[in-house]
């Protein structure tokens, strides 16, 4: 089946009245979300997640990416409508979103953004489709050395990235990468770390670890900070078509946000929250009308929301093919995955055709399901935020204890949820980046596995780690970003410009 | 006249180190104090194999050292740097009481998670939340609680199929059993 069958087949399959609904659920779940203040994606991924269990892989899968790509799009739309940005990645759109507000321009401005959303992410679906395949068949050349490389090198460089300060990424990723040696080891079957307690031997179970670091943690932000809510603009249907000129001012940005955030996609570390400043950055350079961005341009719009969607796409590409998430949500993804029984990698697209184009295609139909619901229903996604925050956090918590239990129907993941919560809130107010945390717990199995692996075939040839080309030019690609400090600085200024600021790149794409 | 003297920089750099920097003092702190004693029990209860057979406590000894490191390395850039200063803002008068009496009731809830069940914890959490959180009258509180947290509960457990704690509205619950 070549990439162009696969994906017809994908989206075959997807377009089932089951897998729509899942779809509808996910963006809508995730929409709503989404505008809640610092509610972002990992949040709404790790939330819906357990109900995800219950349902078929593919539908499961086709959720997530609806509650991904909602949340995204959701926290946009408070960034323009209120200045108050859902998640990190929307940060950068506030800027110019929020300025075409105020002049009276927030339809046009919605429009261009989930119309961009839309392009940019069919752009991305279609660079996906051609270089899966072709990174699977890579992988296959993979052994234990390159994998270790990968994810031990990936995972170095997303706690640098994402963390503000070097110690604040790697404390929490190592302790992260702690937390996956609890359990059965799988090797000799020794209880590590278990102290008699029976259900340990499964280890810690990603979900309520996210759900405590990400849901809990911020919904006590929110109750100790009632002023995060605020004042809702309405926006009416007829208000929301962009003019001619908008239209055209719009499409390079689009094209150029889509490339540049596809890019960043397949790179380990917040690569939805980079792009977008990236792509701010490229349009204050280069586009016709630089002189207006920063004082609500439709460019400081299309770019950056083009941007991160497309790179939410693009992160498909290292899941898919190599097995690999880089960051919290497609951890969460994976996690999916596992407990339907599914492992992805480089032998999934031959084993399980069917999920890995369906999974493709879901994104697809996830963007058309939020360019046809979201936009002429802004008002009511807005509207989230009038429910009394009095009524929706205690719901939220019920749901999230609920979401821990039923993963594996202990209450060990219910204690767990509440210490990972407290220490969460904590790690939060001193500045931690937590998305290390958790790629680090679901990366820390994958890099030990691979380390015995190579020690047994290499019978303790340390050197065998450093024989391959590949894995060398990963671990030098690390250690470049981690003691590279003042060039990263510097290349960080030149790719996100001054708005690196407005920002700490904690971030949880 | 230029420069300081070091006596005139000693107190700003003693009154640099502000709550947030203490704040990551203790979180190195707490994480050298966890490194140490994870790596003494990975080193004298975890195996150890031999070089070219690793046994389960390789990796997990490296982590741990790794943990001592990373502890170190935000102990020394607090002390040392102001890569990340500023104070870290706790709640404080009726909002700490707010979030010590939610902190209380999700203990609660949690605690009586499983006696209870899904469906009386998650209504008398959302009564007891919907208390300390709204200005409502207490009847409208428990009205709403209660319809919250059975419908939550309702669409989890009867809708999607979930399985969840019955408690006392189970079969082997004093509610649930009286109709059996």
């Amino acid at each position: 089946m070549n990439p162009w069958e696969g994906l017809l087949y994908g989206l075959e399959l997807v377009f089932t009245p089951e897998l729509l609904l899942a779809a509808f659920i996910g963006a809508a779940a995730g929409t709503a979300i989404g505008v809640l203040p610092g509610l972002g994606p990992v949040a709404g991924a790790a939330l819906i997640l357990p109900l995800t269990f219950t349902l078929p892989p593919a539908a499961g899968l086709i959720m997530i990416a609806g509650v991904y790509a909602g949340s995204m799009y959701g926290g946009s739309t408070t960034s323009v409508l209120m200045n108050m940005p859902g998640e990190a990645a929307s940060v950068v759109t506030a800027i110019d979103g929020y300025e075409m507000t105020r002049q009276g321009r927030a339809g046009p401005a919605l429009s261009i953004m989930a119309v961009g959303s839309f392009i940019a992410g069919t752009v991305a679906i279609i660079l996906v489709t051609l270089m899966s395949p072709l990174l699977s068949n890579v992988a296959l050349l993979f052994g234990s050395a390159e994998y270790l490389a990968l994810t031990l090198g990936g995972l170095l460089v997303l706690a640098r990235v994402s963390g503000g300060s070097p110690a604040s990424g790697f404390f929490p990723m190592v302790l992260g990468v702690l937390l996956g040696t609890v359990g059965v080891e799988g090797v000799t079957g020794i209880f590590r770390y278990t102290f008699g307690i029976q259900q340990l031997a499964l280890g810690f179970s990603l979900v309520p670890v996210a759900i405590g670091l990400y849901g809990i943690a911020e919904i006590f932000m929110l109750i100790e900070d009632p002023d995060r809510a605020a004042k809702v603009k309405s926006v009416k249907l007829r208000e929301l078509m962009p003019s001619r000129e908008e239209w055209r001012r719009a499409w390079a940005p689009w094209g150029r946000g889509s490339l540049l955030g596809f890019f960043f996609g397949l790179l380990p570390g917040p690569s939805a929250t980079l792009s977008s400043f990236s792509a701010y950055r490229l349009e204050k350079a280069v586009s016709k009308n630089r002189d207006q961005i920063g004082k609500g341009a439709v460019e400081g719009v299309a770019g950056p929301e083009a941007a991160n969607n497309a790179a939410a796409v693009g992160s498909l590409v290292p899941l898919l093919s190599l097995g690999l998430p880089f960051s919290a949500t497609f951890a969460l993804m994976l996690a999916a995955m596992v407990v339907q029984g599914i492992q992805p990698g480089p032998l999934l697209i031959e084993q399980r055709p069917d999920i890995f184009w369906s999974l493709i295609a879901s994104m697809y139909v996830a963007n058309v399901m939020l360019l046809i619901l979201n936009l002429p229903m802004v008002g009511l996604w807005v509207s989230v935020l009038r429910i009394p925050k009095s009524m929706l956090m205690p719901g939220i918590i019920v749901i999230a204890v609920l979401g821990a239990y039923s993963t594996r129907f202990s209450m060990l993941d219910v204690y767990v949820l509440m210490v990972l919560g407290a220490a969460g809130y904590m790690l939060r107010k001193l500045d931690f980046a937590l998305a290390s945390m958790i790629v680090g717990l679901v990366l820390g199995p994958f890099i030990e596995k691979h380390f015995r692996e190579g020690m047994f075939l290499s019978r303790g040839d340390l050197s065998y780690f450093f024989d391959s080309g590949i894995a060398l030019a990963f671990y030098a690609v690390a250690v470049v970003v981690m003691l590279g400090g003042p060039i990263w600085n510097l290349l960080r200024k030149r790719l996100i410009g001054d708005e690196a600021e407005k920002v700490k790149l904690e971030v949880e794409d | 006249m230029s420069g300081q003297s070091p006596a005139d920089t000693a107190p700003t750099t003693r009154k640099a180190l502000d709550s947030k920097r203490k704040g990551r003092l203790v979180a190195g702190g707490i994480g050298l104090l966890l490194g140490l004693w994870y790596t003494w029990y990975t080193w004298s209860n975890v195996p150890m194999g031999t070089q070219d057979r690793p046994g389960a406590g390789v990796f997990p000894l490296a982590v741990g050292i790794a943990l001592i490191a990373a502890s170190l390395f935000v102990i020394g850039e607090a002390l040392l740097t102001d890569k990340v200063t500023g104070d870290v803002a706790f709640p404080r008068g009726e909002r700490l009481r707010t979030v010590l009496l939610m902190t209380g009731s999700l203990v609660l809830f949690v605690a009586f998670y499983q006696f209870l069940g899904q469906y009386i914890a998650a209504s008398l959490f959302m009564v007891a939340a919907l208390s300390l959180l709204g200005s409502r009258s207490f009847l409208r509180n428990v009205v709403y609680g209660i319809a919250i947290g059975v419908g939550i509960s309702a669409f989890f457990m009867e809708l999607l199929g979930v399985r969840l704690p019955e408690g006392l509205l189970g079969p082997t619950g004093i509610i649930g059993g009286l109709f059996l």
